[in-house]
């Protein structure tokens, strides 16, 4: 597989070498139909959405709904119904902790692992502030997969919220969500998915998964910034407060009292991110006709790759699993992650250095930072000796 | 510029930094934080009569903010607490002898918001 070609903004140099986008967990690049999709949509046919009757105003509905299905089916949901746009993952995660907090009361437990991205454990601390209910965590293994050995101790009749991330944005660590999903739902907890890092990259069915509520964002999954997803069964989204008061998300309305518009409208008040709709679906599209099937098989051939041949390097350190999701956390020796990060620069890879919005974790892991390599559909195997050659440079300076 | 940044000055003062430990009974100690990368500092200070007598810094950080601490250190000894309140962004590049871009300017002044934040109410 190799796609360079669809992304306008991968054909330039950076400090006079090719560049080579590394940085795909932090954002992806958009190909020219997202950016087209989206042009189109503004040159044609804006209008605000739900309101009016004009013609405009009846195409551009029909696109973003039609932009709802396109997720729905993309990851085997039911219908429309069961998505919600959002910002991104992380309002989709902030929505859920505002909105489920009239189910916690004090004693109650929360149940999160130690790999939660921030944006989905600060929303679940405050919660727990506010009703009195406690944190719980799913511990790792010395190899940083998640002990699911103690499932059913760290998981009990007082757990009311489950919730973990798929992929974790540092290890890569692929968590067992079924078998997660399973135990919460027999004891009767809502289970919550953070997906931002396996839908851009896995085939996802919401119901082998089992999860109740699943979180992701556009802008990791080659679609626009400024749009994200939260899809929740059914009986979750219906017996679920709504967190943003408005319009659109109303049916009746009186100076008194409002009743709330049927699914999903009745999550998203006010003018929706609605050309990112359109580009989200474009994105969509361009995945689904490359097979997710596909697209994870190239990725794990070039992550392999890499794990393999950084796991061989004198003074490098690779963080978390060998199976995992598309990306390669590691430390050098004697080496800041910011000035590895410097290096790999100048030779045009783009890395991140930093805790990856996973402090704690890093605390955890006993390091104050590390430099992360991570792949999408345009990532080719051919681009991992630049890497390689920054990373010996890096030991060569440093160590 | 990469090349540059990391000339042989600047691994020096990373490797073998100067300074580096803490002062017992130190007038004033003040530690700052890069929340981004995690690069933590403390400055510590024996201060009399306005005059830094002693001064060391601890920590963790990149290259460049380790060399800057040391840099940094080397150069205040002996001067008023005015001098280091009023050294600038462009003081510490050229104590560094490197162009730093803004990407790596919150690590060039960590150590020298440490040492300005720790002897403001001093004045
Ligand atoms: C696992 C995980 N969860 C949540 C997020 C937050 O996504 P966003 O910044 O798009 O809201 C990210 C990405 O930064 C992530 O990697």
């Amino acid at each position: 597989m190799n796609r360079r070609s669809d992304f306008p903004i991968l054909n330039q140099k950076v400090h006079g070498k090719p560049l080579v986008y590394f940085d795909n967990a932090a954002t992806t690049q958009k190909p020219r139909l997202v950016l087209d999709a989206m042009n189109q949509y503004y040159e044609h046919t804006n209008a605000n959405v739900h309101r009016g009757v004009h013609a405009l105003a009846e195409a551009a509905t029909e696109a973003y709904e039609q932009a709802h299905r396109t997720v729905a089916k993309f990851i085997s949901a039911p219908g429309m119904e069961s998505i919600i746009f959002t910002r991104g993952t992380t309002e989709s995660l902030n929505l859920l902790s505002y909105s489920l907090r009239d189910r916690l009361k004090k004693g109650d437990e929360i149940v999160l692992t130690r790999l939660e991205h921030h944006s989905n454990l600060i929303p679940w601390q405050q919660a727990a502030k506010a009703t009195g209910a406690t944190l719980k965590f799913l511990e790792l293994t010395p190899t940083g997969e998640l002990d699911i050995s103690a499932l059913d101790k760290v998981i009990t009749d007082k757990t009311k919220i489950v919730t973990t991330t798929h992929v974790s944005n540092v290890l890569g660590t692929v968590v067992p969500v079924k078998q997660i999903a399973d135990r919460a739902h027999q004891i009767g907890a809502t289970m919550i998915v953070d997906a931002a890092q396996s839908v851009p990259h896995l085939p996802i069915s919401v119901k082998k998964l089992g999860a109740d509520f699943l979180a992701f964002s556009g802008h990791k999954m080659y679609g626009p910034t400024g749009i994200g997803v939260l899809f929740g069964t059914k009986d979750a989204l219906t017996a679920l407060l709504p967190f943003l008061f408005g319009g659109e998300m109303v049916h009746e309305v009186s100076y008194e009292t409002s009743t709330w518009n049927r699914l999903p409208w009745k999550f998203e008040a006010g003018t929706p991110p609605i050309a990112e709709g359109v580009g989200l679906a474009a994105a969509i599209e361009y995945l689904a006709k490359l097979g997710m099937d596909k697209i994870a098989q190239h990725e794990h051939k070039i992550t392999k790759a890499c794990y393999d041949s950084l796991k061989t390097m004198d003074k490098i350190t690779v963080l978390g699993p060998e199976e995992r999701g598309s990306l390669v956390s590691f430390t050098v020796d004697g080496a800041h992650a910011h000035d590895v990060a410097a290096l790999c620069d100048q030779v045009g890879v783009a890395v991140r250095a930093g805790h990856h919005c996973a402090m704690p974790l890093h605390l955890h892991l006993g390091i104050p930072a590390s430099t992360r390599a991570s792949f999408g559909v345009y990532s080719q195997e051919t681009e991992l000796p630049v890497l390689y050659d920054a990373l010996e440079k890096a030991v060569r300076l440093f160590s | 510029m990469t090349d540059e940044l990391y000339k042989e000055v600047i691994l020096d003062h990373y490797k073998h930094p100067h300074n580096k430990g803490k002062l017992e009974n130190a007038t004033v100690k003040q530690t700052e934080q890069n929340p981004i990368c995690g690069d933590v500092v403390t400055i510590y200070l024996n201060i009399a009569d306005n005059v830094i007598t002693d001064i060391s810094f601890n920590g963790c950080g990149c290259a460049i903010s380790t060399a800057a601490a040391s840099l940094l250190t080397d150069h205040l000894k002996g001067k008023t607490i005015e001098e280091a309140q009023n050294l600038s962004r462009d003081d510490m590049v050229s104590l560094l002898t490197v162009s730093i871009s803004p990407a790596r300017t919150k690590c060039a002044m960590l150590a020298l918001v440490a040492v300005k934040n720790g002897t403001a109410g001093l004045r």
